[in-house]
C-alpha cells in the first residue's frame, strides 16, 4: 500500500470515528468544545504515529506470543511522554482533557492500528497510516466539538458566535448531547455515502 | 524453556527501553511542570488579591477550620513592599458533583477583593458556570462582617437595581408569596418593613397581589435574614448573592466556603496586621 493512499484511507475511507467506530469513549467524552476535540485528536495522532513507527520497526523483534503487551508498553510510553509534555507546555489544555490523556493508552485506535496495520507494513507506510488515522480522528472530534459547542454554549473556540438572545441547549455539552450528535452525524454520513454507491 | 527465556528477554528489552525513555522525558519536563504548577497557584492568588505581589503561607489556627463539607485548606498573607495588603484563602467545598477549590481574597479594608474557582468537577453548562465572571464579580466589595447567602432571583432587573438588598425567590423564603417580586425593590420598600413582624402583613397582602403590581414585597428580607440593609455593613445581616440558575447547590457551596473564610477572618485575622 502506498503512503499517500494510507493517509487518504485514514481520513476518509476508513475514518476511525465515522467508519470504523473506534475510540468512542474519548470521542463522546471530550468533545464538549472544539478546542478539546483538536487537542485530544492531535494528542492521539502523535501517539498513533509514534507507536505505529516503533511497532513497525520492531515487528520482527516482538515475539508474536507477547505482541499485545509489547504494543501496550509502546503506546503507554508515548502516552506518558505526551502527558508530561502537555502538562509542561500546554497546561490549560492538559487540564481540560484531564483523565482522557492517560486513557489514550487504551484507545482502540492505537492497539487496532498496531495489530491490524503497523505490524504488517513497512515503517514509512505505518507512519502514513498513523498520520491518516490521526488526522481522521482529529477532524471527526473537532467536527463533533464544533457542533456541540455552538449549540451547547453558543460559542466557537471560546468566541461568542450565536446572538446573545440564544439560550444555549445545555444538553448538547452534557453526555446525551454527545450521543445525539454522533448518532445524527453517522446517520447523515451513511445517507450521503449510500447514494453515491 | 529457551523459547520462554527468549520471549521474556525481548519483552524485558522493550520495557527497559520504555522505562529509560520515560525517565528522560521526566527529567526534561519535571522542572517546567513544577514551575507551571507554582505559576498556576500564584496566578489564582493574584487574581483573588491583585494588589499583592508576594504571598506568604500562614498556619491555620487550631490546625484545621471547617468540617467535611467545607474546609479551609490554605491561608496566605498578601504582601506588597513587605506590607500586608490582604489575605488569600483557599477553601475546599463539596459542590454538586465533587470537591471544589475556592480562592478568596480579602483586602485590608475588610472587603472581599475577588473570588476565583480553582479545580472543580461541576457539570458543564450548569455548575461549571461558577467560573463565570457574572457570578464571581458579585462578591467584589462585599464586607467581611456579614455572611453571604446565595438566592435565586425572580427578576433580573430588580436584582440589578437593588444593591445588596433583596429580591428573593419563593424557595428561599418558604412562607412568603411567589411571583410578586417581579416588582422592583425600592428603598422605600426596604425601609417599610425592617422587622420580622412585618412578614405577616406582607404575606397576606402579597397573596392578593397580582404580578407586576407596584407594591413591593420585601418579604424575604424579613423572613430569611431579619433585615438586610442596603449597605450590608451591619453585623449579623446577610448579603445576598444571586445563585446560578440551575446550579443552586454549587452556588451554595461557594457561598458557604466564602462564609467560612469570612468567619475565620473575623475571628482571627481582622485585627492582626494590615492596620
Amino acid at each position: 500500500m502506498k503512503a499517500s493512499k494510507a493517509i487518504i484511507n485514514g481520513i476518509i475511507t476508513e475514518n476511525p470515528t465515522f467508519r470504523l467506530l473506534l475510540g468512542m469513549c474519548p470521542t463522546l467524552a471530550v468533545t464538549t468544545a472544539a478546542i478539546n476535540g483538536i487537542g485530544m485528536g492531535l494528542a492521539t495522532a502523535f501517539v498513533l504515529i509514534a507507536s505505529n513507527l516503533v511497532i513497525s520497526l520492531l515487528k520482527d523483534f516482538i515475539p508474536s506470543q507477547v505482541r499485545i503487551p509489547a504494543y501496550i508498553v509502546v503506546a503507554a510510553t508515548f502516552v506518558t511522554m505526551t502527558g508530561m509534555l502537555m502538562e509542561a507546555f500546554v497546561p490549560a489544555l492538559y487540564e481540560s482533557l484531564g483523565i482522557f490523556i492517560p486513557l489514550i493508552v487504551v484507545n482502540c485506535i492505537i492497539l487496532g492500528r498496531a495489530e491490524a496495520f503497523a505490524s504488517k507494513n513497512s515503517p514509512l507506510v505505518a507512519i502514513a497510516d498513523g498520520i491518516g488515522m490521526g488526522l481522521g480522528f482529529t477532524l471527526a472530534l473537532t467536527l463533533l466539538g464544533i457542533i456541540r459547542e455552538i449549540f451547547g454554549a453558543g460559542t466557537l473556540f471560546g468566541m461568542q458566535i450565536m446572538p446573545q438572545a440564544y439560550n444555549p441547549a445545555v444538553i448538547m455539552i452534557l453526555p446525551p448531547g454527545a450521543f445525539l450528535t454522533l448518532g445524527l452525524l453517522l446517520g447523515l454520513l451513511n445517507k450521503l455515502t449510500a447514494k453515491t454507491k | 524453556m529457551s523459547d520462554i527465556m527468549k520471549i521474556g528477554f525481548r519483552l524485558f528489552v522493550i520495557t527497559a527501553i520504555a522505562a529509560i525513555v520515560m525517565g528522560l522525558t521526566n527529567l526534561a519536563t519535571e522542572e517546567p511542570i513544577r514551575l507551571q504548577r507554582i505559576k498556576a497557584e500564584n496566578k489564582a492568588r493574584q487574581v483573588a488579591l491583585p494588589q499583592a505581589e508576594e504571598f506568604g503561607q500562614l498556619d491555620i489556627e487550631g490546625g484545621s477550620w471547617g468540617n467535611e463539607a467545607v474546609e479551609i485548606v490554605e491561608i496566605y498573607t498578601g504582601l506588597s513592599d513587605d506590607k500586608v495588603v490582604g489575605y488569600v484563602f483557599r477553601v475546599k467545598a463539596m459542590g454538586y458533583v465533587g470537591d471544589m477549590d475556592i480562592i478568596l481574597g480579602i483586602n485590608t479594608d475588610d472587603e472581599i477583593e475577588a473570588v476565583e474557582i480553582g479545580e472543580h468537577s461541576e457539570t458543564p453548562g450548569l455548575g461549571a458556570k461558577v467560573k463565570d465572571k457574572a457570578f464571581l464579580e458579585q462578591f467584589h466589595g462585599k464586607g467581611t462582617e456579614a455572611q453571604l447567602s446565595a438566592v435565586k432571583t425572580l427578576n433580573e432587573d430588580g436584582s440589578a437595581d437593588t444593591s445588596g438588598s433583596s429580591t428573593v425567590d419563593a424557595e428561599g423564603s418558604a412562607t412568603t408569596d411567589t411571583e410578586s417580586s417581579a416588582t422592583v425593590d425600592t428603598e422605600a420598600g426596604a425601609t417599610a418593613d425592617t422587622e420580622a413582624g412585618a412578614t405577616a402583613d406582607t404575606e397576606d397582602s402579597a397573596t392578593t397581589d397580582t404580578e407586576g403590581s407596584a407594591t413591593t414585597d420585601t418579604e424575604s428580607s424579613a423572613t430569611v435574614d431579619g433585615s438586610s440593609s442596603a449597605t450590608g455593613g451591619a453585623s449579623g445581616s446577610v448579603q445576598e448573592i444571586q445563585a446560578i440558575s440551575g446550579a443552586t447547590v454549587t452556588s451554595g457551596a461557594v457561598t458557604r466556603a466564602i462564609n467560612l473564610a469570612l468567619q475565620y477572618y473575623n475571628a482571627i485575622l481582622i485585627n492582626g496586621g494590615g492596620n
